[in-house]
């Protein structure tokens, strides 16, 4: 500004004292966000964090020599084959029911402004997105909200099936303004508290989005991380600020992943990673009495009758109210409003077969198909197994690892070729092979 | 400050005196002796006032456990100084319950945090905490029945109080069967419950852990004057961070200084800026001033090579900066001379004071530890240590293989099933003969579609049947529910009633693993007599329905309604009646 300059040349004596008051303050304004960013040192970098994510967005995607972005976009996706060939290929156990505890920092520190447009309003979006999607690929699971604010944990929806009562938990954000400072402890001994009556078949899960970088707790914290343990319960976190000691600890012991997100991006991946059931552990739980039990055992499952949208209204056990659509329980006859649930009179699992289906991928996945590396090796047909679309004739120069410079991926079981298109569509979506049906 | 001040005042439109003594703020009507209303100092939680120039002059006091609280009108010409006076007595009041109550929050329970008005009278005996809540439920003494092991009985009844008044179709269901006619006992009502409890339990048992910052007083510049704001709480924090400024407090207030006094003294004195949790020194000396009392307490700044204070724990090699020896002498590492610890030395006394703050933080929260305890020794010695987990490979996956019978069946269920029956119509078929059909078929399509003419009455009668399938539906969604109030409260608080009957019978035929540890777990006798006394009550569920039936002309609508709606009760009721019947005659046979 150089009127102010100009003032400080002429008035030196009266600008010093203000100067240097102004001074003060903004040193203590730039320390408290020092401190809040640590780990992160992006406020370094860029004076504002919008140019900084701008510039990030080219750094991305990258033209090719023929100015097109198509070689980008194949490179973004090769990386997600990659990362698909390192999954185990035999089908191990998975956890089918679920029962998933979503831990909100509301802290202070979700303000902070280093990921668009702020960590809170980024988490929310992501939230929703996350619930959306987790219960289209485990629909038999049930989601509670818990939030930490103020010191203490807030339960901020009860567990639910029903993906739209749980949406409807965070849907106003401003019962949910960030403010004062997390607890760990509290909140995970609230979530605790609200899985505790689960049978054990099902899965107890907590999965922790932590923007602080403190914790301000009432007693050893230890104590919790011991008891979930021994409760078999599996914490995960994805911290958006750097990575804590406990966070790991409470991770690595209860047999979740932890993640720190470095951009928003990254933060999708780490959160929507933790979608797909977890994998039961076989030797961590050697304490557990009479061994781990190797066998599986049959659950008891019922199939409701469904009854028509115009049937004659009648009452629903779950809100006592006229309804005219409904389900009812094969074992006790109630008439219940929605599926899947637990009967709400004799406790029966009352599901309907697409949801079974619909979580049985998880246990059977699609094998990653291999990327076809030269013309030689490729197969006599011209055009994609699934779509029919026709192959490239010429060979790609530029292919990163994963990546078929012919644009053909091979089921390793029928040997069928499609193109990289349907190969993603397959494993993200269809969750089958469209050539041998496995 | 007068020991009692009492003025004439409206409570609930009636005139009496508002008193308020040394234990107790109580009002009487006039011309009567014994207060109607008496509340002890320590209930009182907030105080509400009308705004000044209000038309009437009104005070209210909240309670603790009961925010309606009382109302005050002040009537006389004075009202507006009266209240004042009673106003500011009682934010004292108020101001002290609720530090006690923070207080009392905290473990391990502090001392008393002084008042730090300038106005501030000599300090009156805490009042113990109102008495426990529970009392005034204890009636149902006989229902005593502890659901949760390791609660008392009290919170175990206030926590089912609040459950039962938070969600009111459980508290009418509660007082229709248990309280009421005496059904189903507290117990049986809260089994199956339990889960409830323990959530309620385990967000009510929660503490605010302490805020892990320094104390740092923030001064304000209001019109050029700097102040500081004391609150109760930022003294106690200052005691509890700062003993010396608590020994000092203690020593000199209120004998040689007044509160306000030490207070202006200590923000000038150069112990406050000892204090600081910043070196922000250089410009503070022309700040500070000499002071003949506090600086006796000044301490000597502690930035010796040495820290004042020792500590005696043996600290891990891989942390220690002083552990810089020449432990590879083959490799020829030298000592390390890079890192010091206080190089700076004005850094020292910063460093030192942050880790005392961080032990005397991590103390409040762990309570007294044994030493051994306290220090988290990795177990596998100092070569665990180096063991850094990032360069441990993540492959090694310890998922359990899915082995599953007759795997093969599972993917070719499906497309056996309608190959086969697909292969069969294909060799019913030769593949020529098809071909000539369709070619034959093929021939003057022209014509053929020119002639088409569609049927009118197929068509119709679809498109009728459609229709009619969407306004049945529209119907349904446009039906209101017409239903008087009355009757369908009538309806729902029979179906509830029916709902909880069939749950406890299902619940003792198929009792759920327990994994939360109930008080006793039932027998097997003791199921099936409850199973019985469940069905003896679903039997009457028929009758009741009847009546409500019976009752639909009355209310104008029409019986069949209530009858459909009261069906699938019925159809449950029944099926658990039959389910009961079968399995009762077969443990017979």
């Amino acid at each position: 500004m150089p009127p102010r300059r100009d003032d400080s040349d002429s008035d030196i004596s009266i600008d010093i004292g203000e100067g240097s008051g102004k001074k003060g303050k903004g040193k203590d304004k730039a320390g408290d966000k020092r401190k809040k960013d640590k780990g992160k040192g992006k406020a370094t970098e860029a004076a504002y964090t919008w140019e900084a994510s701008y510039t990030r967005s080219w750094d991305t995607v990258q033209e090719d020599e023929a100015g097109s972005l198509q070689g980008a976009v194949e490179d973004w996706m090769a990386r997600g084959r990659r990362r698909r060939l390192l999954a185990p290929a035999a089908p191990v156990r998975r956890t089918i029911i679920r029962h998933l505890v979503l831990l909100l920092d509301l802290s202070a520190s979700m303000l902070d402004r280093d990921m668009r447009p702020t960590r809170f309003d980024l988490t929310l979006q992501y939230a929703r997105e996350f619930i959306v999607e987790w219960f289209d690929q485990n629909p038999l699971g049930q989601i509670g909200i818990v939030g930490m604010r103020a010191g203490i944990g807030e339960r901020v929806g009860e567990m639910s099936g029903n993906p739209q009562d749980v949406l409807k938990s965070i849907a106003d954000r401003h019962k949910l303004e960030p403010m004062g400072e997390p607890s760990l402890q509290n909140s995970i001994e609230l979530a605790k508290g609200s899985m505790n009556h689960l049978p054990t078949h099902s899965s107890r899960e907590i999965l922790i989005i932590f923007g602080s970088l403190t914790t301000c707790d009432p007693h050893n914290i230890h104590d919790t991380l011991d008891a979930c343990v021994s409760s078999k319960i599996r914490i995960s976190v994805v911290a958006l600020a750097a990575e804590m000691k406990i966070c790991r600890e409470l991770c690595d012991k209860t047999g979740g992943q932890f993640g720190v997100a470095m951009n928003e991006g990254h933060y999708k991946d780490l959160l929507f990673e933790l979608i797909p059931p977890p994998a039961q552990r076989a030797l961590t739980r050697a304490a557990g009495v009479g061994a781990t039990n190797p066998a599986a055992d049959l659950m008891m499952m019922g199939f409701p009758t469904r009854l028509p949208d115009a049937s004659p209204p009648s009452l629903c056990v779950c809100h006592s109210e006229l309804r005219s659509e409904g389900f009812l329980c094969p074992r006790c006859m109630a008439k219940v409003c929605d599926v899947p649930t637990d009967c709400d009179i004799c406790d029966l699992m009352v599901v309907s077969s697409p949801h079974l289906a619909r979580s049985y991928h998880h246990l059977f996945p699609v094998k990653p198909y291999t990327a076809v590396m030269s013309m030689e090796d490729a197969s006599a047909s011209t055009g994609c197994h699934g779509c029919a679309k026709a192959f490239p004739t010429t060979t790609l120069a530029a292919a990163s690892e994963g990546m078929s410079p012919v644009g053909r991926y091979r089921c390793p079981e029928c040997l069928g070729e499609f193109c990289s298109d349907c190969d993603l569509f397959i494993h993200d979506v269809l969750h089958t092979c469209a050539g041998c049906g496995r | 400050m007068p020991t009692t001040i009492a003025r004439a005042v409206l409570y609930k439109k009636l005139s009496g005196v508002l008193e308020l003594n040394e234990t107790h703020l109580q009002w009487a009507q006039d011309g009567k002796s014994a207060p109607s209303v008496r509340v002890p100092h320590s209930d009182v939680n907030a105080l509400f006032s009308s705004k000044e120039g209000a038309a009437q002059v009104r005070l209210k006091v909240a309670l603790a456990g009961d925010d309606t609280g009382h109302n005050f009108a002040f009537t006389s010409p004075k009202a507006q100084t009266e209240r004042e006076k009673f106003k500011s007595e009682l934010t004292l009041i108020v101001s002290r319950n609720r530090t006690a109550a923070e207080a009392a929050a905290r473990a391990p329970p502090a001392k008393p945090a002084p008042v730090a008005r300038v106005s501030s009278t000599p300090q009156r005996p805490l009042i113990s905490q109102a008495p426990s809540r529970a009392v005034s439920v204890s009636s149902a003494d006989q229902r005593n029945v502890i659901i949760i092991p390791g609660n008392d009985p009290a919170t175990d009844i206030r926590l089912r109080k609040t459950i039962l008044m938070s969600d009111p179709d459980l508290g009418a269901l509660h007082r229709e069967l248990v309280a009421v006619s005496g059904q189903l006992s507290e117990a049986e009502f809260w089994e199956g419950r339990e889960h409830l409890l323990i959530s309620l339990a385990a967000s009510e048992n929660q503490q605010k852990g302490k805020a892990g910052q320094m104390v740092d007083p923030r001064p304000e510049t209001v019109d050029g004057e700097t102040k500081i704001v004391m609150t109760p709480q930022l003294i106690h924090d200052i005691f509890d961070e700062y003993p010396v400024v608590a020994r000092a407090h203690r020593e000199n207030v209120p004998g040689q200084l007044s509160e306000s006094e030490f207070w202006t003294r200590y923000f000038k004195s150069k112990l406050y800026h000892a204090h600081r949790a910043s070196i922000r020194s250089t410009a503070v000396q022309h700040v500070v001033s000499d002071d003949p009392i506090l600086d006796k307490y000044l301490e000597k700044i502690d930035d010796e090579l040495e820290p004042r204070r020792q500590r005696n724990e043996c600290v891990e090699l891989f942390v220690d900066l002083g552990a810089t020896l020449e432990d590879h002498t083959e490799t020829g590492n030298e000592k390390d001379v890079t890192m010091i610890a206080g190089r700076q030395r004005g850094a020292l006394p910063l460093i030192r004071k942050f880790n005392e703050h961080s032990e005397r933080l991590l103390n409040s929260a762990l309570g007294d530890l044994p030493g051994a305890k306290r220090q988290k020794l990795s177990a596998d010695g100092s070569y665990g240590q180096i063991d850094i987990d990032d360069l441990h490979d993540a492959e090694a996956s310890t998922g359990i293989v899915l082995e599953m019978q007759d795997r093969q069946r599972y993917f070719e269920g499906g497309i056996s099933q309608s190959t086969s029956s697909a292969e069969t119509t294909l060799k019913a078929m030769d593949i020529k003969t098809l071909l000539r059909h369709a070619k034959a078929h093929m021939q003057n399509w022209e014509t053929n579609l020119a002639q088409l003419k569609i049927e009118r009455k197929p068509s119709d009668t679809a498109l009728g049947s459609m229709t009619h399938n969407v306004a049945s539906r529209l119907e349904v969604q446009a039906r209101k529910n017409d239903i008087p109030d009355a009757l369908f409260r009538q309806m729902t608080i029979c179906q509830s009633a029916a709902n909880e009957f069939l749950r406890q019978f299902w619940s003792s035929m198929y009792p759920p693993a327990a994994e939360v540890q109930v008080v006793a777990t039932a027998t097997p006798a003791q199921r099936a007599a409850k199973a019985a006394k469940m069905i003896g009550y679903l039997a009457k569920t028929q009758e009741k329905v009847d009546a409500l039936v019976f009752m639909g002309p009355q209310h104008n609508i029409d019986p069949k309604r209530i009858e459909i709606a009261m069906k699938p009760v019925i159809n449950a009721v029944n099926r658990a009646i039959t389910f009961h019947q079968s399995k009762t005659s077969s443990s017979r046979t």
